[in-house]
């Protein structure tokens, strides 16, 4: 999309503003922006007044039908879920993936999967504890790299900025693992008109997101109650608890939900998507369900892989009932029309949807 | 062979004043030499520590000027012959001791040879040290020439041995780094051994010392009435006399030479000026009718006189005296013959020109316009400027408007695009913590933006710690960022306490800054700014935390490992730069502003400059594409 | 000896880095070895921080002279940069000067950052010509390898141009007791080159 805008829109528009979601997608090939835990900053204007940093954000102006066309060649029908080719539940084929992973192991695998079986170099993923609350974006070149990334974190890390890394060892065919608004912003990427690092991505797995806690909020929160360096795993278990759990090494601390809420990072509350729209493959839990994860085919690309994945034991699969389909569809819904709601609260006007761009159709199903 | 060891007595070489005053401590047989560095006065203890062991004498950089005073104290009361120097702003540092020693006199001939630096071409302040030798009632000195450079600091040896007083010999940068001919004297042999005894207290009977020294000043004067560095020069009854001392004597010459008035104006040159040779003044003024009074910088030797000649009978005509007070001269600032000449014409109501008019309008509108102004800016391969781009990237990632308390070293020039106009504050030695800690204690008033202390290496010895202690014990919110280039590299490059070599190039005990830091209780981390994306994490890391706390930036100055070690070739694949496009406009010479890194304006893309660049390799990381690279260190 | 013009006033101008220090040293020892008074002023305030520098070496047979030249009184100008050349000129020049000049710019940190412009090689020897009496180009091949150093290269071009009363030989003389034995090869070689540019010129 042309925007006409650049690093100091970007700046008072975007990080200024809020809504800066610390993906990385500006930082990744731009030595005028820097990002340090998931704090990003414009340290001098670059003086360039189009930019691709503005282009790429996913809470610049953002067309979801014009990206639907891009990415998918059609428009959406599915106004929740986005566009899909299959929802069904996975898990691992290897019990050892499993073990390490917080629910089916499924990204794990299928990001394995994809490198023997050379659709990707390497893949660009988020480390969820490395010897601190702050997970750190790598990349990997083996499955044992891999499966160091699974887990998963409730702190967003600018991912994204690891694009560029990779594009300078040039690997011809990279995998990203990212959350919903980063799935956005590499689309975007992939759509703008300068060289972004993000040409050479061959696979995108998104992952369900509900929201994303800031790094600095809760790390002064629980410095009285966990040893940040043992932080092991992040829970949260499904309804009544209203808790979150988190496993060190030296056991775990069950903390009420309502105060953890109060670090939820204040982009969150205006993002769109849940189950990462843009994805080849979107990958979450199953509610209640442990060792499972909701698999949903978006793209030609994606099903390709999951049918080879499936074929060569990398992957199983199952159905998904139809109440927890149901289930899922209302959650995003919700998640839709909670943003909304809270842009407009924001903006003050009705018509004015922030950053989203919808049709009037799909504006009258979420107001 | 060098000057400074060149036994050739009558010869004359060219020398720099500094290397003069050197050579006349060698004369005067100098057995120990201690100095912290500053320009305009490093050039005198590294010529000594250079030919220290040819002469067996004993050459320190101490850690900073009052105790390389107070170590050169220690062999004059030792009986031996000791010399310090120091820029301006040392002998500030140096007063408490200065103003004791004066009390307990002192023994074997004792030099300071205060080295001023009017209109501060490498300073932060300009001063008028000869105030000082007023302030302490010590005998001052003022060299004119190269040769007097030489043969007054041999005297003033001998002085100081005679009336038990150290003796300050004042230079100014015009003097201390000009050269010109001087005429070799002899080198003695060096024979005296060092032995302690008697007492020397400041502070018993303290008002009967102090009278004592009235005393010995009273001889000093004695002795500068005879001077052979007080000289007159013109016609035996001339009516204007300009009278000066210093550097301003070669001006005032060539300024009377210009507007021809040698056969009516006359040169009185002083080279004692505290206290002043009262008889031999009055003896040489006692026909003019008008004085225009030359010095730099502060109308010292001007006050001095006017206080003497309200002291003549009232039956002396009245003398009209021009200088500073009167507007002739400017009383700031360096001078020059010009200045000199157009105070001389204006008094006597001539023209003074240098040049024909027109050409000098010509040259002006020809030359200057369209010229590209050339700013000092941190030498190719520079820590310091990675270092604050550092700084300036973890405040703005912040974001609590923090700034940094600046200080006195290379990374001075940070207060301007250099360092990208990151230091806030300027003033001396030691004063970026010591506001820094200030600035710490202000959250109660509800102050809340961090505060960055830089300091360099040097500068952490000299003057730093106690206000970093005073951080920690007050409890302060201070980061200071040492950085830390392996030397006093403003000046020079010398040797400091964590160098590993002390003044004359042997190894030496290393005084590490971080076990330092530590013992005080901060937190200290070390990092290499070159890792530039690691070194803005961890600061902002450190910006996060109260107290006192403390980053050391450690990468050697690179002209110097250069140097050492050769250079690396950096280039640039001109394939992968994308020049002046989104995802880099130029960042590496727009805004990172190396001076090896030039912009080839036909090609589009950045280039190194072979010549300028010293091959350290910063810009290869901070490169977006990759597209610069060291040869034998490609990625 | 004497000297047509006493003082002869001398500016040697360059960019902190290329050497201006010890060119002036090497100039003004020969002239002492010849029994001249010479005086040398440098303003090196921030001479190796890419500044511009400038040393005065003014020559005389009957007394020392100041550190400093007066503004429009220079009668030789040595550039080792051509930006600095001029500017020496707007100030310290006249209409008998006689200018000899390194054509190899060294780009201020303006220039590199684009907030100023460095004006066209001819443009600068044009307008240098236009307010001289001569203006001599010294031109070096290079052949591929790293240019010789500016400031030896310029005194042998000094010394070679028959604007300073020292013979070549005091030069070299001067050289000798001056530069480290290590450096000293590469610092005659330059300097040659130098003498030789100026005398095929």
């Amino acid at each position: 999309m042309e925007t006409g805008k650049g690093c100091l829109d970007l700046e008072n528009e975007v990080i200024n503003a809020g809504l800066c979601t610390s993906c990385g997608a500006c930082v990744n090939v731009c030595p005028y922006i820097k990002v340090v835990k998931d704090t990003v900053a414009v340290i001098e204007p670059c003086g360039i007044a189009e930019g691709q940093c503005y282009d790429s954000c996913p809470r610049t102006p953002t067309d979801i039908a014009a990206l639907d066309r891009a990415v998918f060649g059609k428009e959406r029908s599915d106004s929740s879920l986005g566009p899909y080719l299959s929802i069904e539940m996975a898990q691992a084929g290897d019990s050892s993936v499993r073990s390490r992973a917080q629910y089916g192991g499924v990204v794990s695998a299928l990001v394995s999967f994809a490198m023997d079986a050379g659709e990707i170099e390497s893949a660009v993923l988020t480390r969820p504890f490395d010897g601190s609350l702050m997970p750190s974006p790598t990349l990997a070149a083996n499955s044992s790299g891999v499966l160091d990334c699974a887990g998963s974190n409730y702190i967003a890390s600018a991912t994204l900025a690891q694009l560029n890394k990779a594009a300078k060892q040039s690997s011809e065919a990279i995998g990203v693992v990212g959350l919903p608004c980063q799935v956005l912003a590499l689309r975007k990427m992939q759509a703008s008109k300068h060289e972004t690092g993000a040409e050479g991505v061959k696979l995108t797995i998104g992952l369900f997101c509900t929201w994303a806690l800031s790094y600095q909020g809760l790390r002064d929160f629980l410095r009285d109650k966990v040893n940040a360096s043992s932080v092991r795993r992040f829970d949260i278990p499904p309804p009544p608890a209203n808790v979150m759990e988190i496993v060190t090494d030296a056991g775990s601390v069950k903390l009420p939900l309502d105060d953890i809420r109060e670090f939820i990072k204040p982009t969150c509350s205006v993002c769109f998507d849940m189950t990462s729209e843009f994805a080849d493959i979107s990958v979450g839990m199953v509610e209640g369900i442990e060792d499972w994860n909701t698999l949903i085919v978006r793209t030609a690309v994606g099903k390709r892989l999951i049918e080879k994945a499936k074929l060569e034991g990398a992957i199983e699969t199952k159905p998904l009932e139809e109440a927890r389909l149901d289930h899922l569809r209302e959650a995003s819904l919700q998640k839709k029309k909670r943003a909304i709601a809270e842009i407009v609260r924001r903006t003050g006007d009705e018509s004015d949807l922030s950053y989203l761009r919808l049709s009037d159709g799909d504006r009258r199903k979420f107001v | 062979m060098s000057t400074l060891t060149l036994d050739r007595p009558g010869q004359t070489v060219l020398m720099m004043g500094n290397e003069a005053i050197a050579r006349g401590a060698i004369e005067a047989g100098v057995d120990f030499c201690a100095a912290y560095p500053g320009t305009p006065s490093s050039e005198i203890p590294e010529s000594l520590a250079r030919v220290a062991e040819h002469f067996g004498l004993y050459a320190e950089w101490s850690t900073n000027e009052i105790v390389a005073l107070e170590a050169a104290t220690a062999a004059s009361l030792a009986g031996l012959r000791a010399i310090v120097a120091m820029k301006q702003n040392g002998v500030n540092v140096c007063a408490d001791f200065l103003m004791t020693v004066n009390l307990s006199g002192t023994k074997g001939g004792l030099v300071i040879a205060a080295c001023d630096d009017p209109s501060a071409i490498s300073s932060s302040n300009e001063q008028d040290s000869r105030n000082f030798a007023r302030f302490a009632d010590l005998p001052l000195l003022e060299p004119a020439t190269f040769q007097e450079a030489k043969d007054m600091t041999k005297w003033a040896f001998e002085l100081s041995e005679k009336i038990g007083l150290p003796c300050i010999l004042r230079s100014v940068t015009r003097i201390s780094h000009s050269r010109g001919n001087v005429e070799l004297g002899e080198i003695p042999e060096r024979t005296r051994t060092a032995h302690f005894e008697g007492a020397y207290i400041s502070g018993a009977f303290v008002p009967i010392q102090h009278s004592a020294l009235h005393q010995k000043l009273a001889q000093a004067q004695e002795e500068f009435e005879s001077s052979e560095f007080n000289w007159y020069a013109g016609p035996e009854d001339a009516r204007f006399v300009v009278m000066t001392s210093g550097s301003g004597w070669l001006y005032s010459r060539e300024a009377v030479a210009a507007l021809g008035l040698e056969n009516e104006v006359g040169i009185l040159k002083l080279g004692t000026t505290w206290p002043l040779p009262e008889r031999y003044v009055i003896e040489h003024l006692k026909r003019a009718k008008e004085v225009l009074i030359v010095e730099e910088t502060d109308p010292f030797l001007e006050q001095n006189v006017k206080v003497l000649l309200a002291e003549q009978p009232e039956t002396q005509d009245r003398i009209e005296v021009y200088g500073a007070k009167s507007g002739h001269l400017p009383g700031f600032g360096d001078i020059n013959q010009d200045k000199v000449a157009r105070a001389l014409a204006t008094i006597k109501g001539l023209e003074y020109r240098t040049r024909d008019e027109q050409y000098a309008k010509k040259a002006g509108e020809l030359a200057l316009p369209g010229l590209p102004p050339r700013m000092p800016t941190f030498c190719p391969g520079c820590p310091h400027r990675a270092s604050l781009w550092a700084i300036k990237a973890a405040l703005k990632l912040d974001g609590r408007n923090g700034f940094v308390t600046g200080d006195i070293g290379c990374y001075s020039l940070g207060a301007g695009p250099a360092g990208f106009w990151q230091l806030k504050t300027l003033h001396c030695m030691g004063a970026g913590t010591g506001l820094a800690s200030g600035f710490g204690q202000l959250g109660r008033f509800g102050f809340d933006q961090p505060v960055v202390a830089v300091c360099g290496d040097s500068t952490f010895f000299h003057a730093a710690i106690p206000g970093l202690i005073n951080a920690r014990f007050n409890n302060s919110n201070v980061l200071m960022v040492v950085l830390d280039n392996g030397g006093t590299a403003m000046t020079g490059f010398q040797p400091h306490p964590s160098s590993g070599r002390d003044a004359v190039g042997k190894p030496a005990p290393v005084v590490e800054i971080e076990e330092i830091c530590k013992a005080i209780g901060v937190d200290v981390a070390v990092r290499d700014p070159f890792e530039v994306d690691q070194a803005i994490e961890d600061l902002y890391d450190m910006l996060q935390n109260d107290g006192a706390k403390v980053m050391v930036f450690r990468r050697r100055c690179y002209l110097v490992e250069a140097k050492e070690k050769g250079k690396r070739r950096v280039y640039v694949n001109a394939e992968k730069c994308i020049g002046d496009d989104c995802g880099c406009a130029r960042f590496c010479s727009r805004v990172f502003n190396c001076p090896g890194l030039i912009w080839d304006h036909d090609a589009q893309r950045a280039r190194i400059d072979e010549v300028v660049c010293t091959g350290c390799g910063v810009c290869a990381t901070l490169c977006p594409r990759g597209a610069i690279a060291v040869e034998g260190d490609e990625r | 000896m004497k000297l047509e013009n006493d003082p002869l006033n001398l500016i040697i101008t360059g960019v902190g880095g290329q050497g201006n220090v010890l060119a002036s040293q090497i100039v003004a020892s020969a002239g002492i070895k010849e029994g001249l008074y010479v005086t040398v002023g440098e303003t090196y305030g921030a001479s190796q921080r890419g500044g511009a520098v400038m040393s005065h070496v003014r020559f005389s047979a009957k007394a020392q002279c100041s550190p400093l030249i007066s503004e429009g009184q220079a009668d030789i100008v040595v550039g080792m940069e051509p930006v600095e050349a001029l500017r020496v000129m707007a100030e310290f020049g006249n209409a008998a000067t006689r200018i000899i000049v390194n054509p190899r710019p060294i780009y201020p940190a303006w220039v590199l950052s684009g907030q100023a412009t460095y004006p066209p090689i001819e443009e600068i020897l044009g307008k240098l010509q236009d307010l001289a009496e001569s203006v001599r180009v010294v031109r070096v091949a290079h052949d591929g390898e790293t240019p010789p150093p500016a400031n030896l290269l310029m005194v042998g071009a000094l010394a070679a141009s028959g604007t300073v009363p020292m013979e070549v030989a005091s030069f070299e003389e001067a050289m000798r007791e001056i530069l480290a034995p290590k450096d000293l090869e590469a610092n005659l070689r330059a300097f040659k080159k130098g003498a030789e540019a100026m005398a095929s010129d």
